[in-house]
């Protein structure tokens, strides 16, 4: 049994990281029906944003990592306002069809290509802000900053739901999201709202960046299993419903940490196979009912 | 009705006899493919060749994916991996030749694509993208790791060239081999475009709901286009696994996948050409940008940004030569004459009395409101049966129950003494009950003849390797059905139009063009919905006209309309629908004089003229 805690508590440092990315899959599809393919990318650029940031200020950890984050933030809410504007917003098509996920394709390429010329190629130690001193939970044990991811994820994830549940901006956002064209004859510009999404969405990238980075370390590749792994949990979930990205995204960081336990290095495979065979049974997701099709 | 005299004349369609300048070209390619090692005497540049060879039946699949059937895969270098690895292994580990794997690895593949499919095409449009990159991400991820046999990063070395008794095929000969594989897909592919194939994949593509309407099971052949694809991609894994002595996990990472959507977004999604042209300026990249190799993958990149923002018809096809070539409707090939075309009674033997449609107690409930409650519809054959009511009444939710687009939250629909309500759309299409929709949804992308032509869908007999193959029989199949969709449209006074592009009809026609589509099916009940909303007086004259000639022909129709004229003139029989119950039935002079009717349209009578207005 202490196994399964401690895989249950290693599963919920992962999924809180995932959880954090699929909101901002989440955010970008209900505005504009679209997100971005480079979101791993812009996920691994906050991260060593971060990390530039905290070498180039070479000041105690304690004020440098807050400043990282920072940064990594705003780095990857601004390049995901020049994705929505250059590789979303012009393309033709419509949100039904390939052109977008194409062109933030070839964003995904640039960017990664532009982090091996500006960082590295090879995998780069991260600072660990909190130390590496294990705190038990009972049998169980987390290092400080899985803690501390699990902690953010909640605050962060909880301050979105509420903007979007309570204030006036949240509602305007609900409203583009389930009708796009009535919400702008009620005069809301569903324009600035593409922007504002993929803005947000670029934001929650780059805080799961520098918040991942002291737990894996830092690598150009690792972009692309980010996406996919937020966005399993965006489907998952049921891509409507962000407490159901929530849930899914939990159980999709345990059942990784469960399936690392249990078959080591198969783990990634095991897991995308049966999300595959998961979604041919399922296609809306744990909590999604099927959409009655107008014909 | 005067025939139009053009149809006497030959009209270009390229779909039958011996295209001679598809032969030729296919002659000039081949003589290229011999010469250029000639030419380019020289073990590197002969190397390219072959990558290029190797890398276009990939994109030459995945051109028949996303450009013909509309689904776009990130996933093509698992397929790849698969065949790779299945033939190499069945080399390596059980003794088997080069020419075994070549037989087998590429069904392996296929397999995959089918098992793929189904979860992949469950889930719509990005998602089903997001699908195929897990699937190429596992493949990769599974090479990487099952390192016992795979070799993992390590790779597999030391293997050898494939041989045929003492013959080994060296660079140059293994070049000839997979210029000339890639040659005969080709030729084979396009010959599936330009058939009935090729016709219903674009159907499935630019109107999924209307090709299930004319009993087409738009699943089965999105898994078809998937399985074609993966096998391509597969035959491309064999060639990939025994080019070099060398192969590892590196060569099926995600990017590559990204590597052939680049291709066959660059060549033209959706041309015969575009494949080519893509792979051979993909294959020339590496080597224009060697000086400045560190920045090709982000130079890849800013290619898939600007195609996509600036030329989304790829090169092939945003030229017009290329485009012409490679379209379905260029050539020079003529077109058999117009078979006359007359409806075909329905059931006039012994059944006279049985309806053809009889739907007892049918609902419709979307979530707390009874869109059809408990109605009852019987059609009697050789009838026009109208079906009105206010908007909003649940008419077109009936007729969306009964052709299977929507399942009954209860009742029972028979249609020719079968049950049908638990059938999906393309079944009850092929029963015999085939419908219009209130917005005409035509293949835009195919001509007014094809469009037709794809209404004969049910009945075609010959199927894959004869299209393949353009065997006689498929060529004179489809001589036929052209034939006979002339003579369809003749009877429509569509016929001069045969051949343009059904999206530039104005909409009166495309209603018509519907209409006929619906007819090609053989329909033992023709449902039109609202077949004269939004035409103008002198196309709903037509309409009438045409419905007439078939009512006298004994056809059987279930027309929904708005225009009581068109009622009045054309039904027998007149169900009511108010707020989803049916109040009335009968001749049209009785429902019309109803006061139930005229509340339902009105408003009560004592509600006096404010309130019918506001209704």
């Amino acid at each position: 049994m202490d196994i399964v805690l401690q895989f249950i508590l290693s599963g919920l440092a992962l999924g809180a990281i995932y959880a954090v990315v699929a909101q901002g899959i989440y955010v970008t599809f209900a505005a504009t029906r679209t997100f971005n393919f480079a979101q791993g990318e812009v996920t691994v650029i906050g991260a060593f944003l971060a990390l530039s940031t905290i070498g180039f200020l070479a000041g105690p950890i304690g004020v440098t990592f807050p400043l990282g984050i920072l940064v990594g933030l705003l780095g990857g809410a601004l390049l995901a306002i020049i994705i929505e504007r250059v590789a979303v917003a012009p393309v033709s098509g419509g949100p039904e069809r390939h052109e977008w996920l194409v062109s933030t394709a070839g964003v995904a390429f640039i960017l990664l290509n532009a982090m091996t010329v500006i960082w590295t190629r090879e995998t780069v130690r991260f600072p660990k802000p909190f130390g590496e001193q294990v705190i038990q939970f009972g049998p169980a044990g987390l290092l400080p900053q899985e803690v501390f991811v699990i902690v953010a994820a909640v605050v962060v994830v909880g301050l979105l739901l509420l903007v979007l549940e309570r204030t006036q901006l949240g509602r305007a956002f609900r409203a583009v999201a389930f009708n796009r064209e009535a919400a702008e004859l009620m005069g809301i510009d569903s324009r600035w709202m593409a922007v504002g999404a993929y803005a947000l969405s670029g934001a929650l990238a780059g805080l799961a960046g520098s918040l991942v980075g002291p737990i894996t370390n830092v690598n150009a590749y690792m972009g692309l299993n980010l996406l996919i792994k937020a966005f399993i949990a965006a489907i998952v979930g049921g891509i409507g419903n962000p407490w159901g990205i929530v849930v899914a995204a939990i159980l999709l960081g345990i059942a990784e940490a469960g399936l690392s336990y249990a078959i080591g290095a198969w783990r990634e495979a095991a897991l995308l196979a049966l999300i595959i065979i998961f979604l041919g049974v399922r296609p809306n997701g744990l909590f999604g009912r099927a959409a009655v099709e107008k014909v | 009705m005067a025939k139009p005299a053009w149809s006497e004349r030959t009209l270009p369609l390229p779909i039958f006899q011996v295209d001679w300048a598809a032969l030729l070209r296919f002659v000039l390619a081949a003589i290229v493919i011999v010469l250029l090692p000639m030419v380019f005497d020289n073990n590197y540049y002969i190397t390219i060749f072959q990558g290029i060879a190797v890398t276009y039946l990939v994109v030459l699949g995945l051109n028949l994916l996303m450009g013909y059937t509309g689904i776009a895969s990130f996933g093509q270098a698992g397929f790849v991996a698969i065949g790779a690895y299945v033939s190499v292994l069945l080399g390596k580990n059980f003794g088997q030749s080069f020419w075994v794997g070549l037989l087998v690895a590429p069904l392996v593949a296929a397999l995959a694509g089918a098992l793929l499919a189904i979860p992949a095409i469950r889930s719509r449009g990005p998602f089903l993208v997001m699908i195929t990159t897990a699937f190429g991400l596992v493949v990769w991820q599974v090479a990487s790791t099952w390192a016992p046999v795979t070799g993992g990063p390590m790779g597999i070395s030391a293997i050898p060239r494939p041989t045929i008794g003492d013959f080994r095929f060296d660079t140059r000969a293994f070049y000839y081999l997979v210029a000339f594989t890639a040659l005969l897909a080709h030729a084979l592919v396009s010959n599936l475009i330009g058939s009935r194939w090729g016709r219903t994949l674009i159907a499935v593509r630019d109107a999924p709901t209307a090709a299930a309407s004319l009993g087409i099971s738009v699943v089965r052949w999105k898994v078809g286009a998937f399985v074609l694809s993966a096998y391509l991609a597969g035959l491309a894994g064999v060639f990939t696994g025994y080019r070099n002595p060398f192969l590892n996990s590196d060569s099926f990472v995600v990017g590559e996948s990204l590597n052939y959507l680049l291709a066959a977004v660059l060549g033209g999604l959706g041309t015969v050409y575009g494949p080519i042209v893509g792979t051979i300026v993909l294959s020339a990249l590496p080597q224009v940008l060697a000086p400045i190799h560190e920045y090709q993958q982000g130079i890849r990149g800013v290619l898939l940004v600007l195609v996509m923002l600036l030329l989304p018809r790829g090169i092939a096809g945003s030229i017009g030569a290329f485009r012409d070539l490679g379209s379905r409707l260029a050539g020079r090939l003529h077109v058999p004459r117009a078979t006359p075309w007359s409806p075909t009674r329905q059931q006039t033997d012994g059944q006279a009395e049985q309806p053809i449609l009889d739907a007892q107690r049918v609902s419709r409930v979307f979530g707390g409101l009874r869109a059809v409650d408990e109605v009852d519809l019987r059609i009697a054959p050789r009838t026009i049966h109208g079906l009105i009511g206010p908007n909003g009444s649940g008419k077109s939710t009936l007729v969306n129950v009964v052709t299977g687009f929507y399942l009954p939250s209860g009742g029972t629909v028979v249609l020719l003494g079968r049950s049908i309500e638990r059938l999906p759309a393309h079944t009850i299409a092929k029963l015999g009950a085939v419908r219009t929709f209130q917005t005409p949804q035509l293949f835009r992308d195919l001509s007014v003849i094809e469009n037709v032509m794809v209404g004969f869908h049910t009945r075609l007999r010959r199927g894959f390797l004869h299209h393949l193959f353009r065997t006689s029989a498929a060529v004179e199949e489809e001589r036929q059905a052209a034939a006979r969709a002339l003579g369809l449209l003749e009877y429509f006074g569509l016929a001069d139009r045969a051949l343009a592009p059904a999206g530039s009809l104005p909409y009166g026609l495309q209603k018509l063009l519907e209409i006929a589509r619906c007819l090609a099916v053989g329909p033992a009940l023709l449902i039109l919905d609202e077949p004269a909303g939004g035409m103008n007086p002198g196309e709903i004259d037509r309409v009438i006209d045409i419905l007439l000639r078939l009512r006298e022909a004994g056809v059987t129709v279930l027309v929904i309309e708005h225009h009581m004229d068109v009622i009045e003139s054309l039904c027998q029989r007149v169900s009511v629908l108010d707020f989803g119950k049916k109040i009335a039935e009968g001749t049209p002079q009785e429902v019309l004089n109803d006061p139930k009717v005229i509340e339902a349209y009105l408003g009560a009578p004592t509600g006096g003229v404010g309130e019918a207005a506001s209704r």
